[in-house]
């Protein structure tokens, strides 16, 4: 099965200036990473802030160019296609709902922008479609004018998920979709994640520092570690067997409900 | 339950919403001291130079030298004929007054629109796009800052000679400053929202992401410094009349008319007292509109 996106030796580096007169440092942000996502599958990345899994992800939507290496997607290198023939296969969940809408923009506005932009059917047609992504993403219809603002955080990322699924992605990016919700809205987002995934067959890129997230989404799980992918296993094999020593100290590192009878099984 | 939805069985809950947004932003405007004086000052004045012909009640331009320098209603000796007096020329002073605000808002408007546009492109183009665009339109900045804007205007009026026109393009090229300066770091912030990586992830060309993602965003800081200037041109204006070098006589420019009657300073105060009161209240009432609108569009993703 070849990989829906896969990247080779993927590099992204930064230039430094340390100072007028001392030489520019690089700073490799993204180094030498490769990773398959297999369609239909879930792959997890994690690590710790500023190892590089966000500038991974503005990559693979084309929003950064790699210094080094290749993007492979469907086997076709990802340069020859155009940002609007990426724009239609890979699509983005932000973080922030708070910022990742308009908020000049009503949300008809905001979930058929990419239906404008690649002027795709007749604005009578952006209305029914509009709608019928919502019912999908489990928003009421009635909040089809309103502003961002008059949402709340959970209904605010059910819109950013709309726009993001309105052209039928094939690959959708999700850096940290929940991290910045209540955590009693945080598993209707990832539950609504995972039906959209079955109903429509996505293939996710899951990027989350929450790793029992991870745990319960994902097939695979690669860990990031200063830019670099240290373990790239089955969620399974990494969460009981992590080889890489960082892979340990990560999953050490997660708080337990009652720590007594965590060290009690172990 | 029930009973609860039968009570408002024509709800529609998103016609509410709208409405409220409506009723919201005039409800804020509507208990903004500062917007409704500001507002109502500046809407009175601008009908005033609307309707000049209607409301002055001589010629602006008819001299009648037997007539010269009446003192204005509260003083002895006045004329009821000419209420706020009349200048050395015998020339009815209220009318003068009521003409020269067309001169003075036309002024004003036509540099902020003028300067505005040039600003805000070069803000917004060294703010979305940054590095040596940036460094470049910064330099461009810090040398339009560094000259003195009064010197530089009396110098190209001096050589271009003082009319309407001259002084509107000579003022509206060089008062893009504040507006550069401000757009280029509210487009900075903005640019760095997601919605904009939104927006080019989903394809959009560089026009349309500046246009209508990140434009709307910053519109708001326009506004409020587009208020300031047209304050700000209204009294270089001012001056440069004053120093005989803008609105050349016999039109009547509220700068020129203290320009005019500076020799009789010391025997009719008045003279100056007039339009220089005039002058005040204009840009108060500018400065307090610029005020409350800034006031009212500040807290963000209010509407």
């Amino acid at each position: 099965m070849t990989p829906i996106l896969e990247t080779v030796d993927l590099e992204c580096s930064f230039w430094i200036s340390t100072g007028m007169f001392s030489p520019k440092k690089t700073l490799a942000a993204v180094n030498g990473v490769s990773v398959q996502l297999l369609k239909g599958q879930v792959l997890g990345l994690v690590g710790e802030s500023g190892c590089g899994k966000s500038t991974l992800a503005k990559m693979l939507l084309g929003l950064q160019k790699p210094t080094k290496g290749n993007i492979l997607f469907d086997g076709q290198p990802f340069e020859r296609l155009s940002q609007f023939e990426r724009a239609a296969r890979v699509q983005p969940i932000f973080q922030d709902p708070y910022s990742s809408l308009n908020p000049r923009k009503t949300i008809f506005e905001i979930i058929t922008l990419p239906l404008s932009v690649h002027k795709v059917g007749t604005s009578r047609d952006w209305l029914q479609k509009a709608r019928e992504m919502m019912d999908l993403c489990g928003l009421a219809s009635r909040y089809l004018n309103s502003y961002p603002s008059q949402l709340s955080g959970g209904q605010r990322q059910r819109v950013a998920i709309a726009r993001a699924l309105v052209m039928k992605p094939e690959v959708v990016i999700c850096d940290e979709p929940t991290s910045a919700l209540d955590v009693s809205v945080q598993s209707q987002i990832l539950n609504l994640l995972m039906d959209l995934k079955n109903e429509l067959g996505l293939t996710y890129l899951l990027i989350s520092h929450n790793l029992a997230v991870v745990e319960h989404l994902a097939d695979r799980v690669a860990v990031m570690y200063f830019g670099e992918i240290v373990e790239n296993e089955d969620t399974e094999q990494l969460f009981n067997k992590p080889n890489h020593e960082y892979t340990k100290k990560l999953l050490n590192s997660v708080l337990v409900p009652d720590p007594s009878r965590f060290a009690r099984s172990v | 339950m029930n009973d609860i939805s039968a009570d408002h069985p024509k709800l529609d809950p998103d016609n509410a919403l709208r409405s409220n947004l409506t009723k919201h932003l005039f409800r804020r405007i509507s208990a903004h001291n500062s917007i409704l004086i500001g507002g109502g000052v500046l809407g009175a004045i601008v009908l005033m130079a609307l309707f000049a012909p209607l409301l002055a009640p001589h010629d602006p331009f008819s001299q009648d030298l037997s007539r010269r320098l009446l003192p204005p209603f509260w003083m002895e000796d006045n004329n009821p004929k000419h209420i706020l007096g009349t200048d050395n020329l015998g020339r009815d002073y209220l009318s003068r007054l009521i003409y020269g605000a067309q001169i003075s808002l036309m002024i004003g408007v036509c540099t902020a629109i003028i300067s505005g546009i040039i600003g805000s492109a070069l803000g917004i183009t060294a703010g979305y796009f940054g590095g040596r665009i940036d460094a470049v339109i910064t330099f461009i900045i810090t040398t339009r800052l560094s000259m003195p804007i009064v010197l530089v205007a009396l110098a190209v009026v001096a050589l271009v000679g003082g009319s309407l026109h001259a002084v509107i393009l000579v003022l509206g090229f060089l008062l893009w400053d504040r507006y550069a300066v401000v757009m280029r770091s509210a487009t900075q912030q903005a640019r760095n929202m997601d919605y904009v990586s939104a927006a080019r992830a989903i394809g959009c060309p560089t026009w349309r992401v500046v246009l209508s993602e990140i434009f709307p965003n910053v519109v708001n800081n326009l506004i409020v410094i587009a208020t300031f200037e047209v304050a700000h041109a209204i009294l270089l204006e001012a001056s440069l009349s004053f120093l005989g070098l803008g609105v050349q006589p016999p039109d009547p420019s509220w700068g020129l008319m203290i320009a005019e009657g500076k020799e009789f300073l010391l025997f009719d105060p008045w003279v100056i007292t007039i339009p220089g009161i005039a002058l005040s209240i204009l840009v108060l009432a500018v400065n307090m509109l610029g005020d409350g609108i800034r006031d009212v569009s500040a807290p963000e993703n209010r509407n």
